[in-house]
């Protein structure tokens, strides 16, 4: 049986309230539970801060597969200018929960909707087997004073009718809906409900308690009442007046302590009231909301709960102080006393001697008091999640096999067409209405393919190549994912700009990349679905930062996002780049790119400090992420341009033949040592060493006083050479010509010049940083120090070892093609092969716990 | 005459707004730039309140003020099936 839940319920302001936590509890227990069955969660799309810590809350419960989410058109929350756009929203709904093909279709909360955009309705465009949790009929028990709000709770009535099975809270709440709405009793199933397993009995010492009490302004022990205070049906005068009717002398050692959110004024009427009863302004302390955690540490140090409503469809909190091992007394009335059991712990709710005469007992008499909590404690061991999910599921299979296959539409998509077309024509063929509803459909009911779709971000490299490093690693890649996709895949290449959110199929593009000649298709945003994978290959900061909304766009369709990390340079050196906010931009982007799926670093040393930053950083996740690493390529055959030697060059390769020879390659900036290394050789070179040092590399940033001697360098043109502009051919023939490789940076995300030397066979001298001694393993000297004559004397020590062919040689280090480097990220983006995952299970935990509590704030 | 200058400033002020919001540094100048006017940044807020390009394709859609070639092709399709059925009543 395949059962469907939709969780608005846990998604709307219920969230904040007892029906969110029974909903994403009863909705964990039923998934937990499902033995056979196959369940599928349906989340809105329009309440996208919420998908996040749903799909977190079942990360081990349910695959996220199973998770899926529909796109509506809104706002839809009752309001004259929303009526059209919400009917078209719940046919949109229907129709996607038919496409789903449920058994059975469990809506947690039907009456959500009137103040926010929750879509719940049965039968206006899809007959699907349906199931709806009854939780209480309260708006017909008592006047409904917003007109609009009376109109709406009808109408929700009647699809509450609609429904195939009703799953109560509670007997009392069955029972209220088969005698006010004459159901059907053999279809209206007491499913019960539970308390979170956090509300337990814990150990707290004395300071423990004085602490906690100070916190919240406690000078006394104190009576606990927890709810909305500015609901009458709660009771708080009830409790308050019955207080104020204790003696004096009793009544001067407790306190009452009021949980639970107000509006805006309710406490100053709360204080009134009390004081019209005669309290003192100390006897009553309002708390406010509270977290879980605290919560349960107050029912722990509290000396009663007093539950004193004249109407609930449960009692959650005082079935969660019942489980922290608090003593309860509670109203007699509707649901509660199914839930706290014992008689003896009851009173009428509407006499106030009855209150003041059970909550004087519960202050003073020691052996009531001990029997009551252990009274409860049994009792509460009737209510679990667990035993409520069973329950349900049970029901679900009666209804299951008593009931008709459910018929499934063979034209479900061109049905919808017609019948949003026909509210559509009510709004006059307006043209945004009918394009934000194709938007919708077309999210809900994608095109049909067979493979899936491998999205690489190429922003920066579609606009210009400029041939740097990190435009060679995104060519080389693209390369190899265009000419080998991964099985199953088809690769699609990507651009989003900086203007507005989005990504492009960059088809003109690829066209002149593949050397295509063909007609180019038009480059629309791209349609995206489950399954699919989105890589950011290329770099660029503002694309990508102005993506920040449009990433989880993705991962709540079901897209999996994922990006490549070159390095953390700017972050580390930030003296060292150019312009000033290089370090800023950098940061954002990692923080951007943070709340993805997971990233895949080009070397372990870049992985390490990437998983170092995001705890220094604070980030947090209610997710795992995924940091893996794949070294680049080293093939220069795949990207190179091969041309003829400049005449500098051949200049440069006759001098080389008669000594030894240093090269440096790579741009010339502050970080990568250049100015380090001429002083260290202008010390050789003065001590009388015969040495020739090569410098390769165009003028970068912050080096001009560097760039001017170098200009002007009394040895330049005979122990000296600068070149700029080197091919890749010509490169080769320098690795080739020259003695040793300096690779002085102080840090790099990869290193390929160690790679490209170790090719040539080329020994090599480098600064000991983890990133070269993660590439060159022991087949490379190393030198520290930043001072001119570290590196002479390394240097010096270097030949003679060479001398005596002592030195490390380089050929055996080990390197990938591009073809492997991306078969390599083909494994870990698509078959999740991670080095590391942050945070650990246990922060993701915690996590959870922390999002779930800020979940919950007033009960019932 | 004057409804089409207005379109015409309309347009102007919407490529200006999406050229500064493309540009992080300019877009962090040009809020503090107005915050430090209080009317002026009421009144721009209040002109903005109901955009949704920031959020298109990324959250719930709502009215959307682009074109057909702003939608993907899937959407498209949808778009045109609609268009078909209100036009023709199929």
């Amino acid at each position: 049986m395949r059962i469907v839940l939709d969780l608005q319920g846990a998604q709307t302001a219920s969230r904040f309230r007892g029906i969110g936590r029974y909903t994403l509890s009863l909705a964990q227990a039923i998934a937990a539970n499902r033995a056979d069955h196959e369940v599928l969660l349906a989340l809105s799309g329009l309440f996208p801060d919420t998908i996040e810590p749903i799909r977190a809350a079942f990360d081990s419960i349910l695959p996220q597969d199973n998770i899926r989410v529909w796109f509506a058109p809104g706002p839809v929350g009752v309001d004259t200018g929303n009526a059209l756009r919400r009917q078209i929203a719940e046919r949109i709904r229907e129709a996607f929960l038919a496409s789903l093909e449920p058994d059975m279709v469990h809506v947690s909360s039907l009456f959500e909707g009137f103040g926010d955009d929750a879509v719940t309705s049965i039968g206006v465009f899809a007959r699907l087997p349906t199931a709806v949790t009854l939780y209480d009929l309260i708006p017909l028990s008592a006047p409904l004073p917003h007109p609009a709000f009376r109109g709406y709770y009808a109408a929700k009535l009647d699809s509450f009718r609609r429904a195939d099975l009703w799953l109560g809270i509670s007997q009392f709440s069955c029972q209220d809906a088969i005698s006010l709405l004459q159901l059907e009793p053999a279809k209206v199933v007491d499913i019960g409900g539970a308390a979170d397993a956090r509300f337990m009995r814990i150990d707290l010492s004395d300071a423990e308690r004085r602490g906690i009490m100070q916190a919240h302004g406690l000078a006394r022990p104190f009576i606990c009442w927890v709810g909305t205070p500015g609901e009458k049906r709660k009771n708080v005068a009830g409790l308050m007046q019955a207080f104020a009717r204790l003696p004096p002398q009793l009544r001067r050692r407790f306190q009452i302590l009021i949980i639970g959110k107000t509006q805006t004024g309710e406490v100053d009427a709360l204080r009134r009231t009390a004081h019209q009863f005669g309290l003192e302004q100390d006897d009553v302390v309002y708390a406010g909301y509270i977290d879980d955690a605290e919560l349960a540490r107050l029912y722990n140090i509290c000396r009663t709960f007093v539950f004193p409503s004249f109407y609930e469809g449960f009692g959650l909190p005082a079935l969660e102080a019942m489980q922290c091992g608090a003593p309860v007394i509670a109203s007699n009335s509707t649901s509660i006393p199914e839930v706290v059991g014992s008689t003896a712990a009851l009173f009428d709710p509407n006499s106030v001697n009855d209150i003041a005469v059970k909550l004087q007992r519960v202050l003073t008499d020691e052996a009531f008091r001990a029997d009551l909590i252990t009274r409860q404690l049994q009792q509460v061991r009737r209510f679990s999640w667990d035993a409520s999910a069973r329950r349900a599921i049970k029901a679900f299979e009666d209804f299951h096999v008593a009931a008709a296959t459910p018929t499934r539409s063979a034209s479900l998509y061109a049905d919808l067409i017609t019948s949003t077309a026909q509210i559509l024509r009510k709004k006059l063929f307006k043209r945004s209405a009918v394009m934000s509803t194709a938007m919708a459909i077309a999210q809900n009911h994608p095109d049909s393919r067979s493979e899936k779709i491998l999205f690489v971000d190429v922003s920066e490299l579609c606009q210009h190549d400029a041939n740097t490093g990190v435009q060679r690693v995104t060519r080389s890649i693209l390369k190899q994912f265009l000419e080998k996709p991964p099985a199953g895949y088809i690769v699609e290449p990507v651009y989003g700009t900086p203007e507005r959110p989005g990504y492009r199929y960059a088809k003109k593009f690829t066209q002149s990349f593949l050397q295509l000649d063909q007609t180019v298709p038009e480059e629309r945003f791209i349609d995206a679905r489950r399954g699919d994978v989105f890589f950011g290959l290329d770099l660029q900061h503002h694309v990508v930062e102005r993506n920040r909304v449009y990433y989880p766009h993705l991962r709540d369709l079901g897209v999996k996002v994922y990006f490549l990390v070159h390095d953390l340079l700017p972050i580390q050196f930030p003296d060292y780049f150019w312009p000033p906010e290089s370090a800023d931009n950098h940061q954002r982007w990692l923080s951007v790119i943070s709340q993805a799926d997971g990233v895949v670093c080009v070397s372990r040393t870049v992985a390490d400090q990437y998983v170092d930053w995001l705890a220094q950083s604070g980030v947090s996740r209610l997710r795992p992420f995924g940091i893996g690493w794949s070294h680049n390529g080293a093939d220069l055959t795949v990207s190179a341009a091969h041309g003829g030697p400049s005449q500098a060059l051949q200049a440069a390769l006759t001098a080389l033949g008669s000594g030894p020879s240093f090269l440096m390659v790579g741009m010339i900036e502050p970080r990568k040592g250049h100015a380090q290394v001429l002083a260290a050789f202008e010390r050789l070179w003065d001590s009388g060493h015969d040495l020739r040092l090569v410098i390769v590399g165009r003028p970068g940033w912050l080096v001009e006083e560097l760039l001017e001697k170098l200009r002007v360098h009394p040895k330049l043109g005979s122990l000296l050479f600068w070149l700029q502009d080197v091919s890749d051919a010509d490169l080769d023939r320098l690795y080739g010509a020259c003695s040793c490789l300096v690779a002085a940076s102080e840090g790099e995300g990869f290193g390929l010049p160690l790679i490209e030397a170790a090719k040539h066979k080329l020994p090599i001298l480098a600064r000991d940083i983890p990133i070269f001694r993660e590439i060159a393993g022991d087949h490379a000297s190393f030198f520290g120090g930043r001072t001119p004559e570290a590196l002479a004397e390394a240097v010096s020590e270097w030949l003679k070892l060479r001398a005596q062919n002592r030195h490390p040689h380089s050929e055996d280090i080990p390197w990938v093609t591009w073809a492997q480097s991306a078969d390599r990220l083909k494994t870990i983006l698509l078959e999740g092969d991670w080095y590391k995952v942050w945070p650990s299970a246990r922060g993701v935990a915690q996590n959870i716990s922390h999002s779930t509590q800020n979940t919950a704030s007033v009960r019932n | 005459m004057f409804k089409g200058f207005l379109n015409l400033a309309r347009r102007a002020m919407f490529r200006a707004r999406t050229y500064i919001a493309g540009r992080p540094r300019l877009d962090a100048f040009v809020k503090q730039s107005i915050a430090r006017i209080p009317l002026l940044d009421r009144r721009v807020r209040a002109a903005v309140r109901d955009e949704r390009e920031d959020r298109f394709q990324a959250i719930p859609v709502r009215a959307i003020r682009f074109g057909t070639a702003d939608l993907t092709p899937r959407a498209l399709q949808v778009y045109l099936d609609l268009m078909k059925v209100l036009k023709h009543g199929q």
